[in-house]
């Protein structure tokens, strides 16, 4: 059995029984594993421990006088909390307890006493994954929207980008010459972490970066500055976490989103596949996705408009597999493109950007 | 400390050894501690339950016997596990019991606490 180091950032998890002798192992194997335990007698006690301290994960016991786990899953899951707790309930090999009630309470796992120290290990390591998936995926696309909200044009620009950048990157997996290097956890990686390319954005002072028209050569510099910012940013996380994969490919994303495949990109003017893969694949997602959005100096390009640009930047600005990536899968471009269109997804920015005016039903086909 | 070697049928074993120190990860410590615990609760558990009986509370006295049940089975004492299931049962179908049920229950209570005791002053090697 794998004994952890004591993880003093993982929150404690919550055990509750009535039974001094049951929550007394319970807490001394988990104690001896490494898994950070505090302990309830009952129901009440530790409803109020739930509600003032740091718990995501709860083992309780079924039956309990006074307030049953049941009833226990029950009230936890009726006040809203700051993060997700996962519910597991502890029950009796010989009692045929009503699952259904448990499920319907909200409970999340089950495991009958007496415990298997194997089995709950297991079951706690995937209580445990699941409850820091659920924080990431939150986090990330927190993070990326605070960038976002500085400039209300972009509307629903990261949810787009991080469907066309799924949708390139799977085609790749099915090429042979990136079957080695894009596999599923690829394609879902980079939909989890392209949305946070631009969030050195956060570092680019209003006057530039909310600026309505183009920008001067001194205001240009300036915002590139955003992959720089992104990079350095995101490379800290990966120095405190560097075992977290998925923070190096959201720093790569946000240091080469802007290079070009012929050298004449920024912040490094990298060339061809020094450019991250992954930087290469968002270049093509955000590009298009820019062409086809308004903004207060342009209208939107019609989807014509915009793959004439994507064809011509073939090799200078864009990877050509990438490129090509894009034009076998046209129409699912188009289809993300309406369904996510930036009127239907966020109405509300009809009324904060009064210059645009955002297309509202399919994209123009000419312009 | 090391744990009881015994020639008995597993059946025959008050307490399972083998089981409890698997649910301890191994650790001979832990076991102690598990011991010394069940050992306490089973004093206000026996004497809670001769309350219950003797004030007729039918209901009280199966709420005891789940709890004896749960405890007994955590430290893998399954031989009381099996009487204090076997009392459970009979007061949930008809809020009676027989006295048979009890003696059994007291019996192996002293049985466990000679035991325990034992086992805790290093008498079973």
């Amino acid at each position: 059995m794998i004994i952890h180091d004591r993880d003093t950032s993982q929150s404690p998890i919550l055990l509750v029984d009535d039974d001094p002798a049951c929550l007394g192992m319970l807490s001394d194997v988990l104690g001896a594993l490494g898994i950070p335990v505090e302990t309830a007698r009952d129901g009440n006690e530790a409803l109020e421990m739930i509600y003032q301290g740091d718990f995501r994960i709860v083992l309780s016991d079924w039956q309990m006088p006074g307030m049953s786990g049941v009833e226990l899953c029950r009230r936890v899951r009726q006040r809203p909390l700051s993060g997700y707790v996962y519910f597991i309930l502890l029950t009796s090999l010989d009692r045929q307890h009503n699952l259904v009630s448990g499920l319907r309470a909200g409970a999340d796992d089950f495991i009958t006493k007496p415990f298997d120290p194997e089995e709950l290990h297991i079951r706690l390591r995937a209580a445990n994954r699941i409850v820091s998936l659920e924080s990431r995926n939150v986090i990330i696309f927190a993070l990326a929207k605070l960038a976002e909200s500085r400039d209300p044009e972009t509307g629903a620009h990261l949810e787009r980008m991080r469907e066309y950048s799924r949708l390139l990157a799977e085609d790749l997996s099915h090429q042979p010459k990136y079957a080695d290097v894009v596999d599923a956890d690829y394609v879902r990686t980079i939909y989890l972490t392209s949305p946070l390319h631009d969030i050195g954005k956060v570092g680019i002072p209003d006057h530039v970066l909310l600026k309505p028209g183009k920008l001067t050569a001194e205001e240009f510099e300036i915002m590139k500055q955003h992959t720089l910012v992104g990079f350095h940013t995101l490379d800290a996380a990966v120095r405190e976490q560097p075992e977290a994969a998925y923070l190096r490919f959201a720093r790569d994303i946000a240091c080469s989103h802007h290079e070009k495949f012929d050298g004449s990109g920024y912040p490094y003017g990298l060339k061809g596949e020094d450019i991250p893969l992954c930087g290469r694949i968002v270049a093509v997602a955000d590009v298009y996705d820019a062409l086809t959005t308004a903004r207060v100096y342009k209208d939107a390009f019609s989807h014509e408009k915009a793959c004439q640009i994507i064809r011509e930047g073939r090799g200078a600005h864009f990877d050509p597999d990438i490129v090509d990536a894009f034009f076998r899968h046209e129409e699912e471009i188009v289809d993300i493109n309406q369904r996510l269109n930036d009127a239907l997804v966020y109405p509300e920015l009809l009324q904060m950007s009064p210059g645009v005016s955002f297309p509202t039903g399919p994209i123009p086909t000419t312009n | 400390m090391s744990l009881q070697q015994t020639h008995a049928l597993a059946e025959e074993q008050s307490i399972n050894w083998e089981t409890l120190k698997s649910r301890c990860i191994g650790r001979l410590d832990l076991v102690e501690k598990a011991l010394n615990r069940f050992q306490d609760a089973l004093e206000g558990d026996l004497q809670s339950l001769e309350e219950a009986v003797e004030t007729l509370n039918s209901e009280e006295v199966a709420r005891i016997a789940h709890r004896i049940k749960g405890t007994s089975l955590t430290v893998s004492a399954d031989r009381l596990a099996g009487f204090a299931l076997n009392l459970e049962r009979q007061v949930e179908a008809d809020s009676s019991y027989d006295e048979a049920s009890l003696a059994d229950i007291r019996d192996e209570c002293c049985r466990l606490s000679e035991l325990i005791s034992h086992h805790r002053s290093g008498g079973i090697q």
